[in-house]
């Protein structure tokens, strides 16, 4: 997780992606790991992208914010995407939402398939792909990422 | 006939998926040896005559593809797998990509090697990470064994990050390129000017399996299966009131029915037992009603006459308890989202269909739907637009299907 080294952020963003060439076609995969490293994107973090990559912040924020995936909710918080789209509400899946309302330090989101819809209802876990997704093996899934 | 098993492994594979063994056993180093040996045209002619059509919901000519690519001028030139797989009901790309992602990998190396490109991509969606690793760590083996890199092709795995839009080709080069994932204006097509203005090849994993296996056989066996129109194997997705969900690979030409109801497939219908509706293809698709599913086969000529086509391979089974109404209510929610924004019939088309649907009086609105429709298929930058209200329009032209009631949004949530 980020540790706040006292650099500034222009020079701890370079660090990061000091093995990513600086060009304009490594854009979403520099936003990728900055994304993993930090936890969620932020307009400073953008601006600090803007710098390092010598590309306008106004053309940044246009492709950051086009991906639904990319995080931008501070404080480190699980994010739990439940599949409601056709397949998987015909499970009960937009029930999910509801039921992890309850769990602290989670972000519950809707999301459209998944490619999944053989195991629905499907849900992610952060970054893994929960088939048959229960409120039972939803939380264990949660739990695991607080503390693996 | 049941399933068959060419695109997909045996059961009884004795090599991991992830292995150079894998590659071995399944006739993948030959099949790429026989292409260095025979050289490009003579491949390239191979690929025309087996009769592969693209995988990705098209069906374009696979072999017309790679010979303009070849021939576009250009030194830079570029190759594609597409495995973003967004569409609603699909996920046979994944399971292709879990069972046998050495495949698709020696198809892409083929294509690469065919049209003269020195790059090659593979973008997945962002919502595979397991698979993307897979497909990295399969990377990796064949760049040990020299089959990536170096003199031959380099090979780059693009992480997608939750855009439906992004798996259209032309947004998913500007995708790859840094911009925003929006559809670019076609023509100039990707062959001709694609990734990075050069021409380019996009084909869908699937795609790119039947190129592997058609190379580690020949024309022939490859014609084995299938119609004489559309020869060969297709994997469909097939998820809802069934008794078994999944992909299975079946021959094209199988009777639909067949597909739903064999036991090696799909086991019959589940639910209430009484299949309704299929949505074949996607949230574009189009839906039969049970008495076409009855009669039809799964190919491309006798479907059309039924206005619909295989899509992605998406089998969405619906029993007689669901409201069809509340599906398309879902789908147009789905396009609205999804929609770029870009251009105003698709941006203002989206949002008036769902406006139509949640106001409930659908049946009273049905030639204002109709025009709707027609002016975003006419007047749409890419195929998003273009095709958006399909599941609608043919849910309108199947009387049968209409239930007394349409209460959109508020029905079945
Ligand atoms: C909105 C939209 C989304 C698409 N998504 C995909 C996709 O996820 N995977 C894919 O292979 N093709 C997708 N396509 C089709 C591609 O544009 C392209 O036709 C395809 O990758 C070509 O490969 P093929 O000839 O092997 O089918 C999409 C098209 C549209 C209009
Ligand atoms: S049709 Fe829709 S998705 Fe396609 S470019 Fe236009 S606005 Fe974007
Ligand atoms: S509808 Fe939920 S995974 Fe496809």
């Amino acid at each position: 997780m980020a540790v706040n080294t006292g650099m500034p952020l222009t020079e701890r963003v370079a660090a990061v992606v000091a093995d990513l060439p600086k060009d304009r076609s490594q854009l979403l995969p520099t936003l990728w790991r900055l994304a993993d490293h930090f936890g969620c994107l932020s307009p400073s973090l953008l601006a600090a992208v803007s710098e390092v990559m010598h590309i306008p912040y106004a053309e940044i924020y246009g492709v950051a914010s086009f991906y639904a995936l990319l995080p931008w909710d501070p404080g480190q918080p699980v994010i739990v995407r439940v599949c409601t789209d056709v397949m998987c509400s015909l499970k009960n899946s937009s029930e999910l939402p509801t039921v992890l309302k309850d769990h602290e330090g989670v972000v519950v989101k809707e999301s459209p398939c998944l490619g999944q819809c053989d195991l629905g209802p499907a849900a992610l876990v952060g970054s893994r792909v929960v088939r048959n997704a229960t409120p039972g093996n939803l939380a264990a899934e949660i739990g695991e990422m607080r503390h693996g | 006939m049941g399933e068959v098993r060419r695109l997909l492994p045996q059961a009884d594979r004795r090599s991991v998926a992830v292995s150079w063994d894998r590659v071995v056993e399944r006739g993948f180093d030959k099949a790429y040896q026989r292409v260095l040996d025979m050289g490009s045209e003579a491949a390239i002619a191979e690929v025309t005559a087996s009769g592969i059509m693209g995988r990705g919901g098209a069906a374009f000519p696979t072999g017309r593809k790679w010979d303009s690519v070849r021939s576009s001028p250009g030194t830079a030139k570029y190759v594609v797998m597409n495995a973003d797989e967004s569409e609603l009901g699909t996920f046979k790309d994944r399971a292709l990509l879990e069972q046998d992602p050495m495949g698709p990998l020696i198809g892409l190396l083929i294509a690469a090697h065919c049209v003269g490109a020195r790059q090659a991509y593979c973008y997945i969606r962002g919502e595979y990470r397991e698979v993307e690793t897979a497909l990295s760590q399969s990377i990796d083996i064949l760049r040990k064994k020299g089959w990536v890199g170096g003199e031959t092709v380099d090979v780059e795995v693009r992480r997608g990050a939750g855009a439906y839009i992004a798996g259209e080709e032309t947004a998913l080069f500007n995708s790859i390129e840094g911009k925003r994932p929006e559809p670019r204006v076609k023509p100039p097509f990707p062959t001709v000017k694609g990734l990075f203005g050069a021409p380019t090849l996009i084909q869908n994993v699937e795609t790119l399996a039947n190129i592997a296996v058609l190379f580690a056989h020949d024309v022939a066996w490859f014609r084995q299966y299938g119609t004489p129109a559309t020869p060969g194997t297709k994997l469909v997705a097939i998820s809802g009131h069934v008794n078994r969900p999944g992909v299975f690979e079946v021959p094209f030409g199988v009777p639909l029915q067949e597909i739903i109801d064999a036991d090696d497939l799909a086991g019959g219908i589940a639910g209430t037992g009484h299949l309704q509706a299929v949505l074949l293809g996607g949230a574009a698709g189009t839906f039969l009603s049970s008495a076409e599913v009855a009669e039809v086969p799964l190919d491309y000529g006798p479907l059309a006459k039924h206005g619909a086509s295989i899509g992605s391979g998406a089998v969405m089974v619906f029993d007689d308890s669901v409201d069809l109404a509340w599906v398309v209510t879902k789908l147009a929610h789905f396009f609205a989202d999804e929609s770029c924004g870009q251009c105003v019939p698709c941006r203002i088309g989206t949002r008036r269909v769902l406006e139509i649907l949640r106001d409930g009086n659908t049946w009273q609105r049905e030639s204002d739907l109709r025009e709707l429709g027609l002016a975003m298929r006419d007047a749409s930058i890419c195929g998003l637009g273009q095709t958006a209200p399909m599941a609608l329009l043919s849910m309108l032209d199947r009387p049968y299907l209409r239930r007394v009631e349409m209460k959109g949004d508020e029905h079945g949530e």
